[in-house]
């Protein structure tokens, strides 16, 4: 790869890929995002290539894998364009059809054909979708259509355009007020004014800057940093040197989470090509501007997402939290002033450099502009990765993007923000999804997770998981985080074994109030959430494990019993066998029985009756 | 100078000073357990938190590591503060169920009883011993392990440490005492850490008198003649009086 | 030589006074200890040492120049003060006891029960307040002196003169007696 002189270079050779891909007349692109690749998505690429090769149509068919496409759902992704023919559910022996339906145009095979859920109604383009039709992509407009190892597709999405225009036509200043002017928030999830971010690095004394990308993602269900991320680096990258340029920073730092190989595979490549090309490094694009790139991959604790930890954990020592201030754009990284943005944060700013800060906040809702993407994960039809315009109703992102609950249940709540989020309840899903809204029902924005919940979850549970969760990522430096969690956890774990009681609550409520009020570092501050909220808005659930001794959900195992009605029993014998306490009895065909005595609770019976026989409540 | 203004009272100090620093001038009483004057500040016990108002936003802050900012307003004694020190002492209580001095500061802070089953640990995590050893000291024999529930401090591995001078800091420093220094013949045994170290014999009067490791590292550091580092301080002191007598009589 | 050479008095600013003994005059009597205990919570900072158990030799802090404890010390707990006196900073104070073991002259202690190193400030307050120090004043053999080296000489030179002229005095006698 051949350095670029300047940007007429640049240019040059984003026509060089723009007719490249115009040459082909079908691309046909797979999906290799985690969940298509866990379903065999490299499998069914090379079944591609290889019925591409037997059609003998190499030269007009062009097999393509990118990162994740979003519709998790319906792993493993491939879609065809020119048209945008959606196949879902992909495996190698359809692929010869595939090529077909892709080069012909129709018909999709019934079996990759993708469906309404609720109609039933066959649906062909990837825009009729409704999970992509309700969603306004930007961030992930191109993520169907970038192999995140070939940079010349970045640049045929005008990829690094922005990068030179910040440095041939616009002064820092101007690109720190355009940032501004976008009213960007960070992402991360306490969604501090970007532009102001960068201001105060900017001003902050300091011979050397850093510019810091925060991809340590930890909440459970969240990997919208990580796609971006795996599909997308340079667009990250070129973030980045944007900031370093408007900050005055000649270094920057991706911490990337040692658990997620690809997105460090992906990013290191990258950064070695745009080293090549000379878009890092000294002398960008012969404009005077020097910004290089490093990876430091994080051993993966939840707490390094809090940049002062984070920090820490760069500088070689344990990832502990220290108090601001200083804040690290006055004493960050190494004493020097340092700017930290999360991920998606970073992949914004081309964007606004480009199109222009109107352009970004012309969508969204009062303080919060521009798009957001949450991966959309739980008891909802469509699951998968989903951009929206910030304020949003989680009425749309739940119902309209994610299709509604599964067949036969009713959604009760979402967990927005992650373990440092809270629970809102199906009653209050008007609210709209921007940081001040969701901070008025108890909840936060955080990085973007977004759980869904029905009838069959158990908020004293789902309370227990995010408290067990944070028992075990918290550092345990100060008191509060440390010794408050745990003993929050212990409460909660006597109410769902059903000896809680009234004074519990109250207990819950002071050890909460505590934990989130004297606690030293963000995850300690917002640990007590998922309690404080669901004690708010599901209290009911709560009294009944204290008072009726009954989880509604059915989930907490002290509070369940498992039996058989015998009405429908048809006396198969499949529960006693499936049974590793073997304590059903029965004779074949008679009703079984099960003796609660002995009985575990594991519901292996419960999976083995293909009569809806064995009863859980 | 910076003036800030605490529990409704103006107050001046050095810039860089702490709010806790500012607190003290004016004679009132934060508790603290994770503060030392001679280290550096680490906000870890949460008992000094106290409430800063700066242009109309309110936060918590660990007063042992806010620096002070003009036209601060702190407010060390509001109520919820109270009930931030009472559970965090009780939680204290509850993790070294056994503690002195820790059971002591949590009835001045108002706990009354403990809703919580013991842990059965000595030490609170306050981690001035390891800023001693590793910031002061600058032998890291100790650190923090693990995390969360588990953390505890220790030497690497647990086991005998290679680097321990055996100067006693850490014990001494120990808001609990939970750290035990014996001299035991020739030998001075720190049980906690599993360490042992071999003690100098004074070169007079054979009289064990301090780790050799320590002896060791001041023979590289300070040009007091090494002969008389092996010696005891009585004996030196005794070999300074013959000198003195001889010269003044 | 024992001990490397250390400079007396401080090379800058004033000349600074400092406790001296006249270790002749010196019963060992102990009043010194009593009145710095008095002085500084029952702890005495000084020492009587008995040499070849007949001489009594009154010890305390010689404020070294380059006062090794001062060096030494890891957490910065013991500086000078403006009168020239080295002191210890009791809240700084980490315990390392490093003082305690690198003083040429065995002069710092270290209290268990405080948690901190103690040793002779020259009696910041007294000395502040115009006095000398608890134990110069409480000594009754006036065997201690708190003077500026140079006053100190200038006296010990005139009491040595002194005792040239005394025994000169005596010796002619002694001649005289013989002669007649």
């Amino acid at each position: 790869m051949s350095r670029l002189a300047g940007v007429t270079d640049l240019d040059a050779r984003r026509k060089q890929a723009l007719e490249a891909h115009e040459a082909a007349a079908t691309v046909i692109a797979v999906c290799d995002g985690p969940g298509c690749n866990a379903a065999g998505s490299a499998k069914v690429a090379a079944a591609l290539r290889r019925a591409v090769a037997d059609a003998g149509l190499e030269g007009s068919v062009q097999i393509k894998t990118t990162g994740c496409h979003g519709f998790c759902q319906c792993a493993p992704v491939v879609v065809a364009y020119g048209d945008g023919l959606f196949f879902r559910g992909a495996t190698p022996d359809q692929a010869p059809a595939i090529v077909e339906a892709a080069v012909n145009g129709q018909p999709i095979p019934e079996s990759v054909l993708y469906r309404h859920p609720a109609t039933n109604e066959p649906i062909a383009l990837e825009r009729d979708i409704p999970f992509y039709a309700h969603q306004e992509r930007r961030l992930l407009k191109h993520a169907s259509h970038i192999d995140p190892l070939q940079v010349a597709d970045y640049l045929a999405v005008d990829g690094y355009a922005a990068l030179a225009r910040a440095l041939t036509e616009m002064t820092p200043e101007a690109v720190l007020e355009e940032v501004k002017q976008s009213a960007l928030r960070g992402r991360g999830g306490a969604g501090f004014p970007t532009g102001m971010k960068w201001e105060l690095c900017r001003r902050a004394e300091g011979d050397q800057k850093y510019v810091i990308c925060n991809a340590d993602e930890g909440d459970p269900g969240a990997f919208m940093d990580r796609a971006l991320l795996e599909g997308n680096p340079h667009s990250v990258i070129e973030g980045m040197a944007i900031g370093g340029y408007a900050i005055g920073a000649s270094r920057g730092i991706m911490y990337i989470r040692a658990e997620y190989p690809l997105a460090v595979r992906n990013a290191a490549l990258a950064i070695e090509v745009a080293r090549e090309m000379g878009l890092l490094g000294e002398d960008i694009l012969g404009t005077g501007f020097s910004f290089d790139l490093d990876i430091v991959t994080g051993a993966g604790a939840f707490v390094c997402g809090e940049e002062t930890a984070l920090i820490a954990s760069i500088e070689g020592f344990a990832g502990e939290p220290r108090p601001r201030p200083p804040f690290p754009a006055q004493r960050g990284l190494f004493g020097k002033p340092t700017n930290i943005n999360n991920v998606e944060t970073w992949a914004n700013i081309p964007l606004i450099i480009r199109h222009g800060a109107a352009w970004f906040s012309e969508i969204g809702y009062e303080r919060s502009r521009g798009t957001k993407i949450f991966s959309l994960v739980g008891e909802v039809q469509n699951t998968g990765l989903v951009e929206v315009p910030v304020g949003m109703t989680l009425n749309e992102i739940v119902f309209e993007v994610g299709g509604g609950p599964k067949p036969g249940r009713t959604i009760k709540a979402v967990q927005t923000g992650g373990p440092s989020g809270g629970c809102i309840p199906a009653s209050l899903f008007d609210v709209r999804v921007d940081y001040e809204s969701l901070a008025q029902v108890g909840s936060i924005m955080g990085s973007g997770g977004l759980i869904v919940m029905d009838d069959r979850t158990c908020i004293v549970d789902v309370a227990r998981y995010y408290l067990r969760f944070l028992k075990s990522e918290s550092c345990g430096k100060c008191t509060p985080c440390r010794e408050g969690v745990p003993r929050m956890l212990e409460v909660l774990d006597r109410i769902a074994s059903g000896e809680g009681s009234d004074a519990d609550i109250d207990l819950l409520g002071q050890l909460g109030r505590t934990v989130k009020g004297a606690s030293l570092c963000g995850l300690g501050q917002t640990a007590a959430n998922p309690v404080l909220s669901s004690i708010r808005h599901f209290r009911h659930e709560f009294d009944a494990h204290i008072h009726e001794k009954r989880c509604p959900a059915a989930v907490c195992t002290a509070l369940i019993t498992f039996h058989i009605d015998a009405e429908k029993c048809t006396g198969c014998t499949a529960c006693a066998r499936a049974c590793p306490q073997q304590c059903i009895t029965g004779e074949r065909k008679q009703p079984h029985v099960i003796d609660p005595e002995r009985c575990i609770k594991c519901g292996a019976c419960l999976d083995a009756c293909r009569f809806d026989a064995v009863v859980k409540e | 100078m910076i003036r800030i203004e605490i529990d409704g009272n103006a107050v001046e100090v050095a810039e860089g000073s702490t709010v806790l620093e500012a607190a003290r001038k004016l004679g009132i009483d934060i508790p603290t357990l994770c503060h030392h004057a001679g280290l550096t500040p680490y906000g870890a016990c949460r008992l000094c938190v106290v409430e800063v108002e700066q242009r109309g936003r309110k936060r918590i802050e660990s007063s042992c590591t806010r620096p002070v900012e003009p036209d601060m307003v702190v407010r060390t004694d509001t109520d919820d503060l109270r009930e931030y020190r009472r559970t965090t002492a009780e939680l204290l209580v509850a993790q070294c169920p056994d503690s002195k001095p820790i059971r002591e500061l949590a009835e001045r802070l108002g706990v009354q009883n403990v809703r919580f089953e013991g842990r059965g640990m000595e030490c609170i995590l306050c981690g001035l011993c390891t800023r001693a050893c590793q910031q002061k000291i600058g032998t890291p024999a100790i650190s923090f392990i693990h995390r969360g529930v588990d953390r505890k401090v220790a030497t690497p591995f647990e086991i005998q440490s290679d680097v321990c001078i055996g100067c006693g800091a850490c014990a001494r420093v120990c808001p609990t005492g939970c750290i035990a220094i014996e001299d035991m013949g020739n030998k001075r045994v720190l049980r906690v850490f599993n360490t042992e170290l071999e003690l100098q014999a004074c070169s007079e009067c054979g009289a064990y008198f301090a780790p050799q490791r320590m002896i060791d590292r001041l023979k590289t550091e300070t040009e007091v003649t090494e002969g008389l580092l092996t010696r005891c301080p009585a004996c030196r002191r005794q070999a300074i009086g013959a000198v003195l007598r001889q010269a003044m009589r | 030589m024992l001990l490397r050479p250390l400079e007396r008095s401080s090379n800058e600013g004033p000349e600074l006074k400092r406790v001296y003994l006249v270790p002749n005059r010196c019963l060992g009597c102990e009043e010194c200890i009593e009145a710095c205990k008095r002085e500084h919570d029952w702890v005495a900072c000084n020492y009587i040492e008995w040499v070849n158990r007949i001489y009594p030799v009154q010890m305390v802090c010689n404020h070294c120049a380059e006062a090794p404890c001062e060096l030494i010390c890891p957490a910065g707990a013991i500086h000078r003060t403006e009168t020239g006196a080295v002191v210890v900073e009791d809240d700084k104070c980490i315990g390392c006891t490093l003082c305690n073991i690198v003083c040429p002259f065995g002069i710092p202690k270290f209290s268990e029960e405080d948690r901190h190193a103690i040793k002779c400030d020259q009696c910041a307050e007294r000395v502040a307040a115009g006095k000398e120090p608890a134990c110069v004043e409480a000594c009754p053999m006036k065997a201690l002196t708190f003077a500026e080296v140079e006053d100190y000489e200038a006296e010990r030179r005139e009491r040595t003169a002194r005792r040239i002229l005394e025994v000169g005095t005596c010796l002619r006698r002694f001649v005289a007696k013989k002669e007649s």
